[in-house]
């Protein structure tokens, strides 16, 4: 870990101007993800600036009838607040999936959205690895890939997005706020947030320079069956190796989106519309195009069969 | 010199080394030699922390680098916390922070400026033990230790957190509120983790102080 | 042992020593945090210096050459030991490769150098300062990869075999043939391997010039003792945990 400078930021705004001032300048709120990588030195900030002062801490109801989380919320009060286990359980089981209750105790609504793959071979220093050195290579590739993406990649990257809560916010339409270094503000899509790998993956998702979340919001709710289901090696405090994330009306319609396969939430609205048609249907509009490796094509039958549980759950509790 | 021309090799060194079976390899880590020129005299930062810990207040001048864990373990000595892994993976360093139980290694000591912070020597003593100390002992939860502080610390936030009705990934139902039952402690202690095994007999002794018969 | 008579009792069912709840002696001291661990003993010796291992970043060969400029160089960094100058290394009765690693590299991360500073974010920072060139060789890394060049040991009968199994699978009604692999598996304990070590003898003339070059309190009159050097002028302390 390289020294650094830190320093308490007051308001959203003067947090991205200082930033944008400062060379080398990060972020850190819970810093259960940034941390980790600094030990690793895969990231080197050289100024830290510390967002947990600020007034980014509420979920408050919005004007349309849906919910506005602060950046800051920490993930075990998200899945905890009242609200959203009634109106947005998808959240909350999303969240309870991930990580283990120390860290969802530290970790806050941005960060979760903004942590970096857990690829091994990103990790792993003495790896070639295009997201910590563009051009370098991409050791996965070739490599062991059984937690690796199957949909998405691309030649120079097959890393996926780590993300429980993200997978859920992509079903619930979230938008994320910001600020940027001048002061304007703007909302971003869930779905444009985190970007595909093509020949930037270092790249990874559409925030500016320094621009700063301060807020995700959430429609009003829609109603349904509210289901998570996380498939992986151990039954707690492990990465998914694929997870469903579905809301379901009783007439059988509804929305899905998958974890673990790919370098950002998978969604393909045209997929949901054969849900009545089965499990079968929706993964292949779903996964069509999927690239696997030999390793990890397993993936897309568990998918298959894991939608087809989550859709019998939700006909069950219907 | 930049990267590249570390990845060559000379004739003379390829003749030298004479059993290599493979083309000799780059550098790694891929660092880039201006940002490691950079960086590789930056003199460390140091900055005033004050916190409290186990009631006392403490204030500390430290490397703005030191996480809370070693800022316990190495500057307040204060070794009750345990190190298993530095990266948030093995819950040895579980102490409370303001109520909440969290990861010392994953924080900065001076993002705990302010902090209230327990640790298992905060919560008792040989003399005076906490119930969960005592239920640990009672039961055998623990062969080497290493795990028992991260594990106590843990296992006392569980037992509050359920109390509090949070729910977890084990709870049937998220308005419900969440049961004293082992397959919820489980759960919420799987950020624990023991090779010695002594998993059972933690449930066990978790369970007795919950108020629950095993 | 053919377990084909029913058990009976026998002296453990008794529960006088097995099965009989009691309390450990070092119970009250691991839960409260105070049983002392390999590297928590503060009280031995005062302003303790802390080492970071560098590991090798190739799984076999060679290194070609190591560059410890940089890291010599680095804050609060007293010294750096390696196979180079660490003297003659012996190896433990029990142990397959070297701890200290180098010139030959025998596995992925073996441990290269040990840099030793003033504190444990200096030692660390330093450690990636280090710079190795190495020579990478051919290695064997998957037991099913070359399994075809596996040998019968000799001696005992390697494969042992009951009944007509051949027979019995043909005749069977039902035939399920499938081959499960789980993956390798090792295990660790929690404790990370830590040791102490401190100084005792004459202070060697050569340390005195190198902590006053590099440490940089040096002219503030604090100086550092108990640093670890060279392995063999030091009294090692180990503690079991059990």
């Amino acid at each position: 870990m390289r020294p650094f400078t830190y320093v308490r930021a007051q308001s959203p705004a003067e947090a991205a101007a200082q930033a944008a001032k400062t060379e080398g300048a990060k972020f850190i709120a819970g810093g259960t993800n940034l941390l980790d990588l600094m030990k690793l030195e895969i990231e080197t900030p050289l100024h830290l600036i510390d967002v947990n002062d600020l007034a980014l801490d509420r979920i408050e109801a919005t004007p349309e009838g849906g919910l506005r989380i602060g950046a800051l919320v920490r993930n075990t009060d998200l899945a905890a607040d009242p609200r959203v286990r009634k109106d947005y359980g998808l959240l909350s089981r999303a969240l309870l999936a991930g990580a283990s209750g120390q860290l969802r105790n530290a970790a806050t609504t941005a960060g979760n959205l903004l942590q970096r793959t857990r690829c091994p071979y990103f990790y792993d220093t003495n790896q070639a690895c295009n997201k910590r050195y563009p051009g370098s290579g991409c050791a996965a590739i070739g490599g062991v890939t059984r937690q690796l993406g199957i949909i998405g990649v691309s030649s120079a990257c097959i890393a996926t997005h780590p993300s429980d809560m993200a997978i859920a916010m992509r079903v619930l339409d979230a938008q994320v706020e910001t600020v940027r270094p001048d002061g304007t503000t703007r909302v971003i899509p869930i779905a444009d947030f985190h970007r595909l790998p093509g020949n930037t993956p270092n790249i990874e998702t559409s925030l500016a320079a320094n621009e700063l979340i301060t807020a995700v919001t959430l429609p009003a709710p829609i109603g349904g069956t509210h289901i998570y289901q996380k498939v992986r090696d151990r039954s707690s405090y492990a990465f998914a190796l694929i997870s469903v994330a579905a809301v379901i009306q009783s007439n059988g319609k509804g929305r899905v989106a998958l974890g673990g396969v790919a370098h950002k939430p998978w969604r393909v609205e045209e997929a949901e519309s054969l849900m009545p048609d089965g499990a079968k249907a929706v993964t292949a509009k779903l996964l069509a195009g999927a690239t696997p490796t030999h390793e990890n094509e397993f993936k897309i039958t568990l998918a298959e069969r894991t939608l087809a549980s989550v859709m019998a759950q939700a006909r069950a509790a219907s | 010199m930049d990267d590249r021309d570390l990845m060559k090799i000379t004739r003379r060194k390829f003749l030298i080394v004479g059993a290599v079976t493979a083309t000799t390899v780059a550098l790694p880590p891929f660092i880039s030699a201006m940002a490691s020129a950079a960086n590789q005299m930056a003199r460390p930062v140091r900055a005033p922390v004050s916190l409290e810990v186990n009631g006392v207040p403490r204030q500390l001048e430290l490397d703005t680098r030191t996480t809370l864990l070693d800022a316990l373990r190495e500057h307040l000595q204060l070794t009750g916390t345990k190190k298993g892994c530095d990266h948030g993976q093995c819950g040895a360093c579980t102490v409370m922070v303001n109520g909440k139980r969290v990861n010392s290694c994953l924080t900065l000591a001076v993002m705990q400026q302010g902090s209230k912070v327990t640790t298992v020597e905060g919560l008792g003593t040989p003399d005076k033990l906490h119930p969960m100390q005592a239920a640990f002992i009672k039961h055998d939860g623990f062969q080497c230790g290493y795990c028992t502080p991260g594990q106590i610390c843990s296992a006392v936030a569980v037992l509050e957190e359920i109390r509090q009705g949070i729910p977890s990934h084990a709870s049937p139902s998220l308005t419900d509120r969440p049961q004293l039952i082992a397959s919820e402690i489980q759960e919420r202690m799987s950020g624990n983790i023991c090779r010695c095994g002594a998993y059972s007999n933690i449930i066990e002794a978790i369970t007795e102080v919950a108020g629950v018969t095993a | 042992m053919r377990f084909d008579t029913p058990a009976s009792t026998n002296p453990i069912d008794q529960l006088k020593v097995v099965g009989k709840a009691t309390p450990r002696i070092d119970g009250k001291l691991k839960t409260t945090g105070l049983a002392p661990y390999a590297y928590e003993h503060h009280e031995v010796a005062p302003n303790q210096a802390y080492g970071y291992v560098v590991t090798s970043a190739i799984s076999k060969g060679r290194i070609g050459s190591m560059n410890l400029d940089a890291a010599n160089a680095a804050p609060g960094v007293i010294s750096i030991v390696t196979a180079a100058s660490a003297g003659k290394l012996g190896k433990g009765k029990y142990n397959t490769a070297k701890l200290l690693g180098g010139p030959e590299i025998q596995h992925y991360h073996q441990a290269i150098a040990l840099v030793v500073a003033e504190s444990f974010e200096e030692a660390r920072a330093a450690a990636q300062l280090v710079r190795v060139e190495y020579l990478r060789s051919n290695g064997q890394y998957d037991l099913g990869h070359d399994l075809a060049a596996a040998v019968k040991p000799q001696g005992e009968a390697p494969d042992t075999a009951r009944g007509d199994f051949a027979g019995a699978f043909s005749a069977a009604p039902v035939k399920f043939d499938e081959t499960y692999t789980t993956p390798d598996q090792s295990h660790a304990a929690m404790e990370p391997h830590t040791s102490m070590a401190t100084w005792e003898g004459e202070p060697d003339d050569r340390l005195e010039r190198r902590r006053r070059r590099y440490d940089p309190r040096a002219g503030q009159g604090k100086r550092p003792s108990g640093i670890a050097l060279h392995w063999r002028w030091f009294r090692w302390q180990a503690v079991h945990p059990l």
